[in-house]
């Protein structure tokens, strides 16, 4: 049994100590999540709090099947969706033509992560809960209308025009190196 | 078309980290510091509730040992001789002659005078004053010469003595034709009992418009759900009108929401066995399903080929622990009583179900489920005896909870339910 696995065995049993433990280990990975999916540092630290607290509350469903940072992620990822829809005032159903999606960025690049992860945040909100679900969670699209209660149509043209802002601010990046 | 770019990005975002500020944990730490000490004060409250509950059973079930005592009564007796008193005696004074009509009436009785003497003080052999003040009147009670001369009242004691009274006056024909006073039946009773409890449950439900995106429901598309519950009664009857009742139930609250809007995945997508929240009336469920409720009716028009038309059922199960006042109507055969009182519920299931195409899959729990709950309930008792002991129970009732089930201060939904409760009791 590694390290990990006896930490969530004793989160199991109520073990304060390692339930700190185990929030050391990932709060690093699990905030940049909570940021990306989150409109503002405050509220990826409250999402971060909640999900933390979701986590060790429901820790006893973990069953050890599949990976226990892709379990916490999940659960990152839907207190934050959970907060984006309970905040959202009540919208017209939009539906925006597509976006042509032809070009793509070369595949050679040389850029540092936390300058894309800046690029990322830098985008509204409702195109980058797309692009992050579409891109980083392999999601459908018909799953993404259905968790942010949008249209199939709407979740597609999100998707395109996120892609458009981020080429324009790569090549941007690109021409001022 | 876009494939570098996304590799690009996946690549890069997943190796970001971000240290959070150190409040963060204080903040999560505080919150299980809290949470246990809300714990703990809930069981300190049901540990006193249970002890009051236990107290009040133990006081009117212990039968009193002090019962067959009564107060001394004025004493009456008939001197004719002599109305002397002396200063160092005591007197017992009498009542009126009102106090024995049956007797001052009657023929039978010899008096060598009238039969309308007044009655007057007579001495008793006691020599002070002290001998008044005992704690124990039944030693005095158990002395013949005293007991003769107190005047009976209500009891089968009184009634022994009452007799030896009247022998005194007259004989015991007298006795033979005396009223008779029946002895009072012992009102302390307690009952115990069973009970099957059909409902139908349904709640006020109210989402504040902060919430109107997600929420996606409103009252009128919710309805009620029926259902079974039951449980153990304990009554105890400190008097002939009121008993007071606790006891163990379980019971079933929820409702049903039409018009939802389901989405059944194709068996090439993505399975929303794991990480899919899907939004009730009642907030997220983790889903377990399948299917899941994609969006309300306000959002046919997106209905796409995996849709179909559905609804949500939420059930919470709790175990109850009421404290109710029965105020009985009557004293006849079939005896009628009106209750009313507290439940305490610990809810012990939470469970959301889609139905759709004549399918009922388990969605999972609710969240943000308040899992203690206070409510009030009123009802009208209607009791048959099926014995002497033995008691038909049919009781319809309405019971209404106080506070949210859910959590959330978006959504308040108090459930109701009407039931309609048949059981048996047995008096002991």
């Amino acid at each position: 049994m590694c390290n990990l696995d006896k930490i969530v065995e004793r989160c199991k049993k109520g073990d304060r100590k390692a339930g700190e433990q185990l929030y050391h280990m990932f709060s690093a990975k699990m905030f940049a999540i909570c940021i990306q999916y989150s409109k503002s540092r405050e509220e990826a630290e409250d999402n971060l709090q909640d999900g933390f607290i979701k986590i060790l509350e429901s820790i006893g469903q973990y069953t050890g099947k599949g990976s226990f940072e892709g379990w916490m992620k999940r659960i990152f990822i839907n207190t934050a969706l959970e907060k984006y829809r309970k905040n959202r005032s009540l919208q017209v159903v939009e539906e925006v033509p597509d976006v042509v999606d032809e070009d793509d960025v070369g595949d050679d690049l040389s850029i540092p992560p936390n300058v894309l992860f800046e690029f990322v945040n830098q985008l509204p909100e409702k195109y980058r809960l797309v692009f992050n679900l579409y891109v980083m969670e392999n999601m459908q699209h018909k799953e993404i209308a259905a968790m942010l209660g949008i249209s199939d149509g709407t979740s597609k043209s999100n998707l395109a025009r996120a892609k458009d802002i981020l080429k324009k601010k790569i090549n941007a990046y690109l021409r001022d190196e | 078309m876009s494939e570098n770019l996304e590799k690009l990005f996946k690549n890069a975002l997943e190796q970001v980290s971000v240290e959070p500020s150190a409040r963060v944990w204080e903040r999560i730490d505080s919150h299980f510091v809290m949470k246990q000490r809300r714990l703990r004060r809930i069981y300190t409250y049901s540990g006193v509730a249970a002890a009051i509950i236990l107290l009040l059973c133990i006081t009117f079930l212990i039968p009193d040992k002090q019962t067959g005592i009564y107060p001394l009564a004025p004493v009456a007796t008939l001197n004719p001789i002599d109305n002397s008193q002396n200063e160092n005696q005591i007197l017992a004074f009498t009542s009126t002659p009102r106090s024995i009509p049956a007797i001052t009436r009657k023929r039978e009785i010899r008096f060598t005078e009238t039969d309308t003497r007044m009655l007057v003080p007579v001495q008793l052999n006691m020599s002070s004053l002290d001998d008044l003040r005992v704690e124990q009147p039944e030693k005095e009670l158990k002395m013949p010469a005293v007991r003769g001369d107190f005047i009976p009242l209500v009891n089968g004691n009184a009634l022994e003595n009452q007799k030896k009274y009247l022998a005194l006056l007259g004989g015991h024909e007298i006795v033979e034709n005396a009223p008779k006073v029946k002895p009072t039946k012992e009102e302390r009773i307690f009952m115990v009992g069973g009970y099957i409890s059909p409902g139908y449950s349904s709640g006020s439900y109210h989402v504040n418009n902060e919430n109107a995106r997600s929420a996606q429901y409103d009252n009128s598309q919710m309805t009620g759900i029926f259902n079974l519950g039951g449980g153990l009664t304990f009554a105890v009857k400190p008097s002939k009108r009121i008993s007071i009742e606790t006891g163990l139930g379980y019971s079933r609250m929820g409702q049903k929401t039409s018009d939802a809007q389901v989405f059944v995945p194709r068996g090439d997508m993505v399975s929303y066995t794991t990480n899919t929240h899907a939004y009730t009336p009642l907030g997220n469920v983790k889903n377990q399903a399948k299917a899941t409720v994609s969006t309300s009716e306000n959002y046919l028009s997106l209905k796409g080929d995996q849709d179909e038309e559905g609804s949500i059922e939420q059930q919470f199960d709790a175990i109850e622990i009421p404290l109710a006042f029965r105020f009985h109507l009557n004293d006849n055969k079939i005896r009628f009583s009106i209750l009313g009182g507290l439940g305490a519920s610990f809810l012990v299931r939470n469970h959301t179900y889609v139905n759709y195409s004549g399918k009922k899959e388990l969605m999972g729990e609710a969240e943000d489920i308040r899992t203690f709950n206070i409510s009030t309930n009123v009802g009208l008792g209607i009791e048959y005896p099926l014995s002497k002991s033995i008691r038909l129970k049919l009781e319809p009732g309405f019971k209404y909870y106080l506070q949210s089930l859910s959590k959330n201060s978006n959504i308040d939904f108090k459930p109701y339910s009407f039931t309609f409760s048949t059981g048996i009791g047995i008096n002991f």
